[in-house]
């Protein structure tokens, strides 16, 4: 709970001082996310994920480019049931459950192609992943806490449906670099929610 | 924006957030039989086609404990290990047929041991996954006023295991002057000791403990 509470100050800090740079107005966006994993990710846990959120700030610097910064959480999860695993020699029973817990922290850059009826831009994020990866058998797991280095691609739409208040819309690509004793993990979002403008 | 729809969106995002606070790990729950593990392994260098005995003592002994009790259920649990070494192929020694110089080719060790664990925290309501505590009775008024202070817990729960080794006495290393009998085979069962039905889970892990170890079946299987 540490490390999440951590994680949390870390992204607070981030979008207000992102932010503070937009001396031209902003976006809030706060969506729901859904996860489909690829690659490690879909081997490891071949369910999607429908457990997601994120906030995002983001500052016009200039008429059509944002900077920001993101924080998401998205978890997947699987029950398999009882399982028999065998590695060389030894072999293992035992209930088996899955579960990732991903949170990005971004810092992002965006390019707006249309600001007036519909928003609508193609944007990248540039940071850290933490990933709390827990392989459970019975009552044990194995755990695999990290913080990797991440980007995340995304394309996106606002659709205004009041003053400042908009739908808003994407899809997103994150990929988490491995490190020496953990697969990559990606996984492709979509997301939806509201967004703020100011 | 009308403050309303800030509002919305704010307790939106609020509960959003909480909710997910408690959603770390969903459906982190298991019933007593899903905590049960087997785990095997067995040694290849040894042609276990070329074993055809065994003996096993009529004894399941206690690891790390001074305990004289008697295993609960010992004879039963060993009746079935006794049943599924028939079935990969071995027959059983007595201590009657080690007679002269007939000696069994391995020997069969089953050993018990049992751990208590006791967790615990502070359990904080705010983040509580659908629990509010005795002060919220659901009628939209909280008592006491502005203080909720988090709650302990604590939950003990004991675990057993049932270690089974396969070892040949004949064959042996020395290291550093002890004499080191070479394990063929071990089958380790873990679980909680919790509920009505420990016999029939202990028997059940003591087959899929031979179930998943077809290697050691002798030639005449």
């Amino acid at each position: 709970m540490k490390k999440i509470k951590t994680i949390i100050i870390s992204a607070v800090f981030i979008f207000t001082g992102m932010t503070a740079f937009a001396q031209g107005g902003g976006i809030w966006n706060f969506q729901y996310d859904m996860g489909f994993g690829m690659g490690k990710t879909q081997d490891f846990i071949s369910a999607p994920s429908f457990r997601g959120l994120s906030i995002e700030g983001r500052g016009f610097i200039s008429e059509h480019i944002t900077i920001g910064g993101r924080f998401g959480w998205q978890t997947f999860y699987k029950d398999y049931g009882k399982v028999t695993r065998t590695s060389g020699t030894q072999t293992i029973t035992g209930y088996n459950k899955k579960y990732i817990n991903a949170m990005p922290l971004m810092a992002t850059v965006h390019y707006y192609f249309t600001t007036s009826k519909v928003y609508s831009y193609i944007g990248i994020g540039i940071g850290t992943y933490y990933l709390d990866i827990r392989d459970q058998m019975g009552i044990y797991y194995f755990p695999d806490k990290t913080w990797r280095f991440g980007f995340s691609p995304d394309i996106g739409v606002v659709v205004p449906i009041g003053h400042n208040v908009g739908f808003t819309g994407n899809i997103h690509y994150n990929y988490a670099a491995k490190t020496k004793d953990s697969d990559t993990q990606s996984w492709i979002g979509i997301g939806v929610g509201f967004s703020y403008t100011f | 924006m009308k403050k309303w729809m800030t509002k919305a969106l704010v307790a939106i995002a609020g509960f959003g957030v909480l909710a997910f606070m408690s959603g770390c790990y969903p459906d982190n729950t298991l019933t007593v039989s899903q905590a049960d593990n087997v785990l095997t392994r067995y040694n290849d260098s040894v042609n276990f086609q070329s074993l055809h005995t065994y003996y096993m003592p009529d004894t399941i002994v206690w690891r790390d404990t001074t305990t004289t009790d008697p295993v609960e259920n010992q004879t039963a649990y060993l009746n079935e290990i006794a049943s599924q070494m028939q079935a990969m192929g071995y027959k059983r020694f007595t201590l009657a047929d080690t007679v002269g110089s007939k000696v069994p080719n391995v020997i069969l060790y089953v050993s018990a041991s049992e751990q208590s664990f006791l967790v615990g925290g502070w359990y904080d309501p705010w983040y509580g996954g659908g629990w509010y505590g005795p002060w919220y009775p659901g009628g939209g008024w909280w008592y006491p006023p502005y203080y909720y202070p988090p709650i302990p817990w604590y939950s003990e729960y004991k675990t057993g295991t049932l270690i089974m080794e396969m070892v040949n006495p004949n064959d042996y290393d020395i290291i550093k002057g002890d004499t080191v009998a070479r394990v063929y085979w071990n089958g380790a069962l873990n679980g909680l000791l919790e509920g009505s039905n420990i016999k029939t889970r202990v028997l059940d892990g003591i087959d899929q403990a031979f179930k998943q170890s077809p290697e050691i079946k002798t030639s005449s299987k």
